[in-house]
């Protein structure tokens, strides 16, 4: 083998070492993330992240551990990972606090207490008022009847259960999970997890938040 | 309702006072009666509480791995295909085990825990965010502490490796624990420590903890999960609960049963006592009759006499229990229930007392003993009384 | 008014205690019953104050049926209406002298007023109110009578029934009965006494004596 393609085989083996991973979205996110805000909230907090020009040179430059106490590969790996994928990005996702309801607060609609089913709460956010519901079908009710002067919807993601916004999920109807209501739209932040679910509980339909007319909404309650 | 007649209560008093020794030997009774059913419902309620504690201390979904049908170590290579599955909130790695401590007589439990990771677990958690467990140092629980003092390791510990190795591990100092059980048995280290002491290998792991955010999905979860690797022991959090509260069931059941036999015997003594009244007593209830007093008003004294003593009897040896209990431990008692791994720890009961469990004693010692001493007091206030004055 | 007619008493071992008798009683009267011992006056007293059931007849107070009322109604009539002072006294011993001649009111359940009125003024009128704390049993036989006696009128009955009340007296205590007795009279209750005791028979505020022997009336 010729010195050339020996250099050229150390290169890429030398670049690949600093180089972007290969894990999947699921994995980052309930795994690398986490742990990467953890490792900078405790111990690098100094770092800053806008500094770096490209993903290999955060990474090289915590692994050369310049900038922060040892770390072993697998915290420096998420660190980087959460600095350069969440923190640099965080003026772009916008992130909702979690919905959280109080022993007082009742859904208008069918006057059901919230407290008893706080992983079902949703919310419409008027400009001068909230207004809380047990459920997607109640709050698209409402919906239909006050569409005015909306600030922001908000409903809670069936797996993660985080909050995230309703106009943009995706909804499935049909399927053998109910809400404290009977039958249910189901809200995903997108079509994979959509369609995932469509699958496991064997849905009818897949919708956009657009797609939902009242006679769908009214359906579900025959 | 007309208003308590004052002065019956006070003739019933008195009267109790007047025949002291028969309601002496009755109220000690049950007394005894009361004290030792109370013990086994405290007992019962305090263990409940700290299995139920110690229970929701552990992840929703555990999984083990199998090898011809036994349990075995799993590699934490299958987590990132375990973490794309929908609905799961996060899969970590547990190294934890036993260690023979058996010159001390103890057998403690060994936890390894990655500070950077996620922790279900209160105490651990704590722990992994306040401490900084360095390779070669330990956190021990309380008791565990007076354990290995008492065997004069303070400031270290020498565990034996698999390959007979030794590796000194240092006392960083105790954490304090939720419950009881973990205060007493528990040693926490590093992971990769741990997997050395236990003679792991790298990726090795014991079982996996599996977060699942929404509870609706468990079973959808546990569906997958066994599927994508049938050799998976796949346990959900509530099924353990269901086992082990099957389980403390039978043993209560069977105590029950031989308690309730004891009762009998007990309602039988009180009642054949309470039959034999003395020639001055059936004097003294002639004597009534004859100056006027109706049957009825005869059995209302003897039913206020009855509540009285009951009462008092229910009280003193509602005292007696939760000083047995909750101050000397409840011994014997405490063993009717406990039988995993005898592990000569200081296991202190939990105080746990509520309005149920009071009113169940109050019914099973107070009606009791109102029914075996008005019956026979009935049957004597029907005599003639003119036999009696004579 | 008091009425036995045709009555008849056979206890249970077929000793006949009264055989055919037939009485009336006036109101506000003061009747000795005259016998020796066993001769049926004690069973004569027992019947009207329905501790005992007649064999064969009938007791009437005031026209009621005594001798036909269940146990119930029976104490109650019992003590609403009748004072008896036993032969043995039947106070209980271990209790104070205010607590024996309280039981008769314990079932009414009074005003603690009108109670202590009652148990005071009983207790004035036969001297016993400076020993009303002392316990029976270490009383003397004249105060332990008293006490009976006070017991008896606490309730201010209309039937006063007295069997043997001087057997064990001597004789300054028996005077002192009959002190008493005059002072009962006075009261314009129904008096019967039961005695075979020599100094009732006497006396000018006594009504009628009745002979009793073998369970039958003898005509004087």
């Amino acid at each position: 083998m010729s010195y050339f393609k020996i250099f050229l085989l150390l290169f890429i083996f030398s670049t690949s070492l600093f180089s972007y991973p290969n894990y999947s979205q699921a994995v980052k996110a309930k795994k690398l993330y986490p742990m990467g805000e953890k490792i900078y909230k405790r111990k690098c907090s100094q770092i800053e992240v806008n500094l770096y020009k490209s993903y290999e040179q955060l990474h090289q430059a915590i692994l050369s551990k310049k900038i922060c106490p040892t770390l072993n590969k697998k915290y420096a790996e998420a660190l980087s990972l959460y600095l350069w994928d969440v923190k640099r990005a965080s003026k772009k996702h916008k992130h909702y606090k979690k919905l959280t309801v109080t022993k007082d607060d009742k859904c208008p609609v069918c006057g059901m207490f919230l407290y008893k089913y706080p992983r079902w709460a949703t919310r419409i956010e008027y400009k001068d008022k909230n207004v809380s519901f047990d459920g997607v079908k109640d709050l698209m009710k409402y919906y239909f009847e006050h569409p005015k002067n909306i600030k922001d919807i908000l409903v809670q993601e069936y797996y993660t259960q985080e909050t995230i916004d309703g106009t943009k999920a995706y909804y499935v109807l049909g399927s053998d999970v109910y809400g404290p209501m009977g039958k249910e739209l189901i809200a995903f932040k997108d079509k994979a997890s959509a369609e995932r679910f469509y699958l496991d509980h064997k849905a009818k339909k897949i919708l956009k938040f657009d797609e939902i007319t009242p006679e769908i909404v009214y359906k579900l309650d025959e | 309702m007309k208003k308590i007649n004052f002065y019956l209560l006070e003739y019933a008093i008195n009267y109790i006072l007047r025949y002291k020794s028969k309601n002496i030997f009755i109220s000690i009774v049950l007394t005894l009666l009361v004290a030792i059913l109370a013990s086994f419902f405290f007992v019962q309620n305090s263990l409940k509480l700290e299995f139920e504690s110690t229970l929701d201390a552990q992840p929703q979904i555990i999984i083990t791995n199998q090898k011809a049908g036994r349990d075995t170590t799993v590699d934490e290579k299958v987590i990132d295909k375990l973490l794309n599955i929908n609905g799961v909130g996060d899969v970590v790695s547990r190294v934890w085990g036993y260690y023979d401590f058996s010159h001390m007589n103890a057998k403690f439990i060994l936890v390894g825990i990655d500070e950077f990771e996620n922790q279900d677990n209160a105490t651990l958690a704590s722990i992994a965010q306040n401490v900084d467990l360095n390779v070669s140092s330990m956190l021990v629980g309380q008791g565990v502490k007076k354990t290995l003092s008492n065997s004069y390791y303070r400031k270290y510990f020498n565990f034996i490796l698999p390959d007979g190795e030794s590796k000194k591990i240092y006392i960083a100092g105790t954490f304090k624990a939720t419950t009881q059980f973990e205060s007493n048995d528990m040693i926490v280290m590093n992971k990769d420590t741990l997997r050395n002491i236990f003679g792991y290998k790298k990726q090795e792991a014991t079982d996996l903890a599996v977060t699942v955010n929404n509870p609706k999905e468990i079973a959808s979860v546990i569906l997958k999960i066994q599927n994508m690797y049938p050799t998976f022991k796949v346990v959900a959090r509530k099924d353990l609960k269901t086992v082990l509260q099957s389980q403390f069931n039978t043993k209560s059941s069977l105590f029950l049963i031989l308690f309730m036999v004891s009762l009998f015997t007990f309602f039988m003594i009180i009642y054949d006592k309470s039959s034999g009244l003395s020639s001055e007593e059936k004097k003294e209830i002639g004597i009534l009759k004859a100056i006027g007093w109706r049957v009825e008003d005869v059995l209302k004294a003897r039913f206020y006499e009855a509540l009285i003593l009951s009462f008092f009897s229910y009280i003193i040896g509602i005292i007696i229990a939760l000083f047995f209990v909750y101050i000397l431990n409840a011994p014997i008692l405490k063993n009717i229930f406990i039988d995993y791994h005898t592990i000569e720890n200081n296991f202190k009961l939990p105080f746990v007392l509520d309005y149920e469990t009071l009113l169940l004693l109050f019914l099973l010692s107070v009606p009791v003993y109102l029914f075996a001493t008005i019956i026979p007091s009935w049957r004597v206030a029907t005599l003639d009384a003119d036999e009696v004055i004579r | 008014m008091i009425r036995l007619e045709h009555i008849s008493k056979i206890y249970d071992n077929d000793i006949v205690a009264l055989d055919d008798i037939n009485l009336i009683f006036a109101e506000g009267e003061l009747v000795i019953l005259k016998g020796v011992s066993g001769s049926g006056k004690s069973t004569i007293l027992s019947l009207i104050a329905g501790l005992l059931k007649p064999t064969k007849g009938d007791v009437l107070v005031d026209k009621k049926h005594i001798s036909k009322l269940p146990d119930h109604f029976c104490s109650q009539y019992r003590r609403d209406n009748i004072g008896f002072i036993f032969q043995k006294y039947n106070l209980i011993p271990t209790l104070s002298v205010v607590d024996n001649i309280l039981l008769p009111l314990i079932p009414l359940n009074l005003d603690e007023k009108e109670l202590h009125v009652k148990l005071e003024s009983v207790m004035k009128m036969f001297s016993i109110v400076h020993k009303k704390d002392i316990i029976v049993k270490n009383l003397s036989g004249g105060e332990q009578q008293r006490t009976a006696i006070a017991r008896a009128n606490v309730n201010n009955p209309k039937i006063i029934l007295a069997d043997e009340p001087t057997a064990n007296l001597d004789e300054k205590l028996s005077l002192e009965f009959i002190k008493i007795l005059k002072e009962l009279k006075s009261l314009n209750k129904t008096i019967i006494i039961a005695t075979h005791d020599p100094l009732f028979f006497d006396l000018d505020f006594v009504d009628r004596i009745v002979e009793i022997h073998n369970g039958k009336l003898v005509c004087s």
